[in-house]
């Protein structure tokens, strides 16, 4: 008999759990549960008026830290380095590492790496070559002569992509994370002008500009 | 008794062959980067520009057996800046009637929404035995893109863009005796004149 309410009890006890187990779930009962809360409220501040031609794109991508630095220095050694000793490249690592240390991230200690994708537009300020480009204009033999535009990087722009699969994520503050890229975008945009962006925006608008003012039914476009 | 040693060894045998694989198991995952480093050529004329502001509040709690030991909290602001413009490499068509030059331009459009990075404020952040990490709000601030661009704010923007595009261009190609009428179209084909 007893072997008999044993069988029944045990039935019972799994009857039970299987049609409660969706329920006891919900209850959120789970002793190491994940909550997060996000707020977020979005304004409107406000329209800006820009007159700007964009000639060339280019994305870039780094790696920080190792793209910021001149070979791959030993940190434990060149810190405490006599500076009688440094050399210039430990000068420019040493200078980096304590701009980095003062926003809080130590670089001898760093145990994360991260990509960081820039998309660098270069081009023309209208704003500025539209107050007086036309230099002569002889209508009779169709030849324009303009002012040489001066191209120039207009804008860097951050892609703000999560953490690569497989790498680590970096732990970082969103103030540390505004910091480091203020240090690093003057240094991005001197790697991005080393590859050619100027020249080549400059090559492509003049062309572009040309290609214009030709179909305007200017036969010959001189830049002075 | 033979049995038993013939066992014995068996699932010694058994016990040395799962720690080798064990052991010597390794995983290898490669994954190939998509991106391409180069400089493309582009025509845009860019005319107008919006910024927007986000105020961002993330909490996230982990619970040690119902307790929230572990959590992470930050408050910040962020700037997004959206730029629109009309697509020169799409095309123009120039047209001369009655001593006027009429040109034709693609509509314009947006080319980019950039949550400015340098613009971030933080007020505050918290961390109890959780650190806070890049993901935690690169991930919102990445993801509220989309949402922003689905505002109603956006149309205003376009017609900014499409006064200063005409503008700009009239400027641009002012030349003597020559008077241009900028006129937007969705289908322009390049024409020399």
């Amino acid at each position: 008999m007893k072997k008999y309410i044993v069988i029944f009890f045990t039935l019972a006890l799994i009857v039970l759990a299987i049609v409660y187990l969706p329920y006891i779930k919900e209850l959120n009962i789970n002793p190491f549960q994940k909550k997060s809360i996000i707020e977020i409220s979005t304004e409107s501040i406000k329209n800006i008026d820009i007159a700007q031609y964009n000639s060339a794109l280019y994305t870039y991508k780094t790696i920080f830290p190792y793209d910021f630095t001149i070979g791959d220095p030993q940190w434990g050694s060149i810190l405490y380095k006599n500076s009688k000793f440094l050399t210039d490249e430990d000068k420019i690592n040493i200078s980096f590492y304590y701009q980095c240390k003062n926003i809080g991230v130590d670089l001898a200690k760093l145990n994360y790496f991260f990509t960081i994708t820039a998309k660098a537009v270069a081009g023309l300020n209208l704003k500025v070559y539209l107050q007086d480009p036309i230099i002569e204009s002889d209508v009779s033999n169709k030849i324009l002569t303009l002012k040489t535009p001066e191209f120039e990087i207009l804008n860097i722009e951050i892609i703000d992509s999560p953490t690569e699969e497989n790498y680590p994520d970096a732990e970082i503050t969103p103030g540390q994370w505004r910091d480091l890229i203020l240090i690093l975008l003057p240094l991005m945009e001197d790697q991005i002008k080393v590859r050619g962006i100027i020249e080549a925006a400059e090559e492509s608008g003049i062309s572009f500009i040309t290609t214009m003012f030709n179909s305007f039914g200017w036969d010959k476009i001189i830049f002075k | 008794m033979k049995l038993k040693y013939l066992i014995a060894i068996v699932v010694f045998l058994f016990i040395l062959a799962t720690a080798f694989f064990i052991f010597t198991k390794y995983e290898t995952q490669q994954r190939q980067d998509k991106l391409f480093s180069k400089i493309e050529s582009i025509n845009q004329l860019i005319t107008a520009k919006q910024i927007y502001r986000d105020i961002i509040y993330l909490k996230e709690t982990k619970d040690i057996l119902w307790l929230p030991i572990k959590n992470k909290e930050f408050l910040i602001s962020v700037d997004y800046v959206i730029q629109a413009g009309i697509d020169l490499s799409k095309g123009y068509k120039i047209e001369n009637s009655k001593g006027i030059t009429t040109l034709t331009v693609p509509e314009v459009e947006i080319f980019s929404i950039d949550a400015d990075d340098s613009t971030i404020n933080e007020y505050y952040s918290k961390q109890r035995f959780y650190k806070l990490t890049k993901d935690d709000f690169i991930k919102i601030i990445a993801q509220n893109k989309e949402r922003i661009l689905k505002g109603s704010s956006i149309s205003s923007l376009l017609e900014l863009s499409r006064q200063n595009s005409r503008e700009t261009l009239k400027r641009l190609l002012k030349t003597p005796n020559t008077e241009t009428e900028i006129i937007f179209s969705n289908s322009v084909i390049r024409t020399k004149r």
